[in-house]
């Protein structure tokens, strides 16, 4: 007998199925978006388990005759292709006739489906399915359209159930699902039920802007620009965010090529690239941008979960957007109204127009407005000399002379750059503090001693605000109430994607709970909440410890200078400070005179 | 544009735009006053955000009426340097230059063409209530230090004004402590419900009422109103328009607690030095103290693992239950320092229950401070 062997076809599918449906999320996806192929006006999702016990969609589009249901079932069966020249112009979701077979050979399907044509007296298919074998082929009554029920995902391969995560996890990539089709086509309606309770209903024919709402959050959603421009025979539409409104992460920017939502760094950094620095340091836009080009021009056959594409013409794609998204924000239409929530027109007319701003200067206020930076500053406010840390010491340690009492042993001389405390050591050593990570640190610390001892100074809130989060991420939040409670936080859910923050450690003074939570919950979402529990912890603290820190650009009374160096001597240098930069540089006198030529 | 005027006289029109013009502003024009002579012998003055705007008239010499704008900050350091109570003389030349000349001196500066300057905003037949500068001020004075600064929170980013009939309330919130004052007023204004009025109008209009209130005037006078989603208050010589915060307020009502079982009278400011000698040894953020409330006494205590513990203690009239409780020092602070009463009333329920700070005795029917306690 050789040695090599085809595979049977269950096999098969179930190899497919490891690349095609990773999680619950993926079946959601693969489903939702033949139901976009097949022509429906209104999709409905309903979830039990966070996917794991049942996705069902349901939709009002063509419906498949007797015949094509049990196709659907085989291998490479698709209506959507029918030649190689095909390949290249596909405008549909689906082309590889996939997804049907591989997501039932790792569970259990039933599909309900009904074809045009029969108004009344409608007679349908039922196929169930049972780890790709078909159990029965019946007859049932329904409307046209189609229903795919997929009950116990991964029931026959326990190792990849052991990788899903929590309920709420799951349950979380798959409304992101959800929001990504409600995003990519706007005239479909859609429903998304989890565990009974609704979290997404947006009816068809809804704007850009309130299907961006859903899939970025409120807060940000009013922050959106709109964005509309074509170069190079790239059209680049949607919205974004002004600068005033920025994330920790990358994950509230929503990239759709031909209709079909993508990963792309080079495309996410275009568009990062075209804020021009008015975004503090790290952070990322949100919004909403679709890329429109000739079927042709796009190889969309790359990726198994097609999430990725390949360009003909790269640089046409980046150019085009970053083009779009600077056009957008050149007016600075946002400068006017600090006020979120404001209306955009002043009910008195006493506005002038803004008359030829300079891009430049709207930078320059932006910049100055400052914002929160965990990553190093800007260069343009970097030290025009190079200051060298004492050798022989990990750049996070204090230098090597620190003695207890180091730091309130300085001299405050004055700020530099807004950014740093610039300080005589009484060796005569120019010493230079930068004045927000230390802060970091020293809340950092605190806050990690306080937990610590169990002594974590709480101040509940007299009139708790409410967060409003994206759904994706309001849902990780819910699933992380009592991790968030471990650092301080109590968070109540409030009613939908909704959350009302009760109480917050008393150190984070009047830090804003909206954006804090949403960084946090980013960052639960990327840990997992079965990540070794104090790692994830400390990343929480370090994030709280980000917010509530005073700011590069932000001035400070000679008093609170002084507090902050006195913080800087109480802390544990030994401990890595939670974005493992240094806070302090030195200049001895000696390397001072060196360079000015004194010896 | 040519006229004279007194140089006290323009330092003060000048001082009261510098507040409002935007530093950091990107349309060059707000950060500029507008100056416009009048043939009725005035020189106004105008100021805006094109949120908040200001606008004064002063006597002058008027020669030739026209208007230009010129930079707020320049024009105010070069008269505020002009010594003496002499006279400076303002001459718009070609080019949109401002031409100031007092004495010896003589200054041109670059300006903007008056035309280019936001229009102040125009109403008609708004519903004006005379008002008196002197309690308007306590008003914001004992309400606005309570606003909150986080600009997530934007409805708390003001002080919210409630028209009740016969009275005037303010009430502001940071979200962890209230402040809400009344004060009995006549006259109706016209709203169908409360208006929020954003923090930097309300520190315009407290100049303006300081200044109404230290001003030579026998009984200052002003008038309030509001129409078209904005505020006017306006004195002889002097109109401050501010656009409120669009959003609704909350329901202070909930949040401040019914008269409490535990109340204790004690003397304001020897509690005001207790609590500021004490929380030098908080923690820095928190400011925390603990107060142990027991007959006839009251105990404040600090402690700081970093730096040591503090404790006072002060005589109180009360002989209910023992209480312990805990507060961030400041916010005690900031109500105690606003009020100028010989007594206060602490009410309290538990430890985890909002506190009330209030004037003991009738004036208390007019002032309430509600703060959340925290758990240390
Ligand atoms: N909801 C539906 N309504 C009507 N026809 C459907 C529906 N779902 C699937 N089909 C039919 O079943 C076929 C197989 O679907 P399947 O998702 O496996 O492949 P595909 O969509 O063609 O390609 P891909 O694997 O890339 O998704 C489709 O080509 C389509 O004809
Ligand atoms: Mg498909």
């Amino acid at each position: 007998m050789p040695l090599i062997q085809v595979l049977p076809p269950g096999l098969v599918n179930q190899i497919a199925a490891g690349e095609v449906v990773e999680r619950p999320a993926s079946v959601v996806k693969e489903l939702v978006e033949n139901a976009l192929d097949a022509g429906a006006r209104s999709i409905q999702v309903d979830l039990e388990e966070g996917g794991l016990a049942l996705v069902r969609v349901a939709d009002d589009g063509s419906g498949m005759e007797r015949e094509d249901a049990v196709l659907s079932l085989e291998r490479h069966a698709t209506s959507k292709l029918r030649d190689a020249g095909g390949l290249t112009t596909i405008g549909t979701m689906g082309f590889r006739g996939e997804a049907i077979p591989a997501i039932a050979s790792v569970a259990r399907m039933r599909i309900d489906t009904c074809p045009d044509g029969k108004p009344g007296s409608a007679v349908g298919t039922r196929i169930s399915v049972e780890g790709g074998d078909v159990t029965a082929v019946e007859e049932v009554a329904r409307a046209r359209g189609t229903t795919i029920e997929v009950r116990d995902l991964f029931f026959n391969t326990p190792a990849r159930r052991k990788f899903m995560r929590s309920t709420p996890a799951e349950s979380g990539h798959c409304s992101e699902a959800v929001v990504r089709a409600c995003l990519a086509r706007t005239d479909v309606g859609f429903t998304l039920r989890s565990g009974g309770r609704i979290s997404i209903v947006s009816p068809a024919g809804a704007s850009t802007e309130e299907r961006a709402a859903v899939a970025i959050g409120r807060e940000a959603a009013r922050a959106l620009i709109p964005v509309d421009q074509e170069r190079g025979g790239v059209r680049v539409h949607g919205a974004i965010t002004s600068p005033d409104h920025s994330a920790a992460t990358g994950r509230g920017l929503y990239l759709f090529v031909n209709g079909r939502f993508i990963r792309d760094r080079a495309l996410a950094w275009a568009v990062v690239r075209a804020y021009a620095g008015s975004l503090p340091a790290g952070r990322q836009p949100a919004g909403v941008l679709y890329l429109e080009l000739p079927l042709d021009r796009v190889d969309v056959n790359v990726h198994p979960q097609k999430l990725e594409v390949r360009f003909q013409d790269a640089r046409a794609a980046t150019d085009a957007l970053h083009h779009a998204v600077s056009e957008a924000l050149r007016p600075s239409p946002w400068l006017r109204h600090a006020a979120p929530g404001a209306s955009p027109i002043p009910a008195v007319p006493i506005a002038a127009e803004p008359r030829g701003d300079d891009v430049a200067d709207v930078l320059s206020r932006a910049r100055a407005a400052g914002g929160l930076s965990c990553e190093t500053p800007p260069s343009n406010s970097s030290l025009p000399f190079p200051v060298e840390l004492p050798r022989g010491t990990a750049q996070a340690e204090p230098p090597s002379r620190a003695v207890p009492g180091y730091f309130g042993s300085l001299r405050y001389i004055g700020p530099f750059a807004r950014t740093y405390l610039v300080c005589e050591a009484p060796g005569g050593a120019l010493v230079v503090v930068d004045q927000h990570a230390s802060h970091e640190r020293v809340l950092f610390h605190r806050l990690r001693e306080s937990l610590r001892a169990r002594k974590l100074e709480a101040q509940p809130f007299l009139v708790p605000p409410v967060v409003t989060l994206p759904t994706a991420t309001a849902r990780t939040v819910e699933g992380a109430l009592a991790e968030l409670a471990q650092v301080g936080l109590e968070v109540e859910p409030f009613g939908g994607d909704s959350f009302a923050v009760k109480s917050a450690p008393a150190v984070l003074g009047g830090t804003a709970m909206g954006p804090l939570l949403g960084d946090l919950a980013a960052q639960l979402a990327e840990a997992g909440t079965s990540s070794a529990v104090t790692e994830a912890l400390d990343g929480l603290l370090a994030t709280m410890a980000c917010h509530a820190a005073v700011r590069a650009n932000q001035d400070l009374t000679r008093e609170e200078v002084r507090a902050l160096l006195d913080g800087l001597d109480s802390i544990d240098f030994k401990a890595r400070c939670p974005h493992g930069r240094p806070v302090v540089a030195e200049l001895p006198i000696a390397d001072l005179e060196r360079r000015v030529g004194r010896r | 544009m040519e006229l004279k005027i007194g140089i006290p006289e323009l330092t003060r029109a000048l001082a009261r735009s510098q507040g409002i013009v935007e530093k950091k502003s990107t349309m060059p024009i707000l950060s500029h006053v507008l100056l416009e002579a009048r043939s009725t012998g005035e020189l106004a003055v105008s100021a805006t955000d094109l949120d908040v705007s200001v606008s004064g008239t002063h006597a002058a010499e008027v020669v030739k009426e026209g208007g230009i704008a010129v930079s707020a900050r320049h024009l105010f350091d070069i008269v505020k340097s002009l010594a003496g109570e002499g006279k400076v003389s303002l001459k718009k030349t070609a080019n949109n230059h401002l031409e100031v000349k007092a004495g010896q001196a003589e200054f041109r500066l670059v300006g903007l063409p008056g035309e280019d300057f936001p229009a102040m905003p125009k109403f008609e037949k708004v519903p004006f209530v005379p008002v008196e500068p002197t309690t308007v001020l306590s008003l914001v004075e004992r309400t606005a230090f309570a606003a909150s600064t986080d600009e997530t929170r934007y409805n708390l980013n003001g002080v919210f004004f409630e028209p009740i009939a016969g009275l005037m309330r303010l009430v502001a919130t940071d979200g962890h402590r209230l402040s809400m004052a009344d004060a009995v007023i006549e006259g109706d204004f016209r709203l169908k419900k409360g208006v929020i009025l954003p923090r930097k109008g309300i520190s315009e209009l407290r100049k303006l009422l300081s200044e109404a209130v230290e001003g030579a005037e026998e009984k200052p006078k002003g008038e309030l109103g509001f129409a078209d989603n904005s505020a006017i208050f306006r004195r002889p010589g002097v109109v401050l328009v501010m656009r409120l915060i669009e959003g609704s307020f909350p329901d202070y009502r909930q949040v401040i607690p019914k008269a409490g079982e535990k109340v204790a009278t004690l003397g304001r400011e020897r509690l005001l030095q207790v609590l500021r000698r004490v929380s030098l040894l908080s923690s820095e953020k928190s400011n925390a103290v603990k107060l142990e409330l027991g007959k006839g006494n009251l105990r404040i205590a600090a402690q700081n693992p970093d730096l040591g513990e503090a404790r006072e203690d002060l005589p109180v009239e009360y002989d209910g239950e023992p209480l312990k409780i805990g507060f961030n020092a400041k916010y005690l602070i900031d109500v105690l320092t606003v009020l100028h009463d010989a007594d206060v009333r602490l009410e309290l329920a538990d430890d985890l229950s909002p506190g009330v700070v209030r004037p003991s005795g009738e004036a208390g029917e007019h002032f309430t401070a509600v703060i959340m306690p925290m758990r240390i």
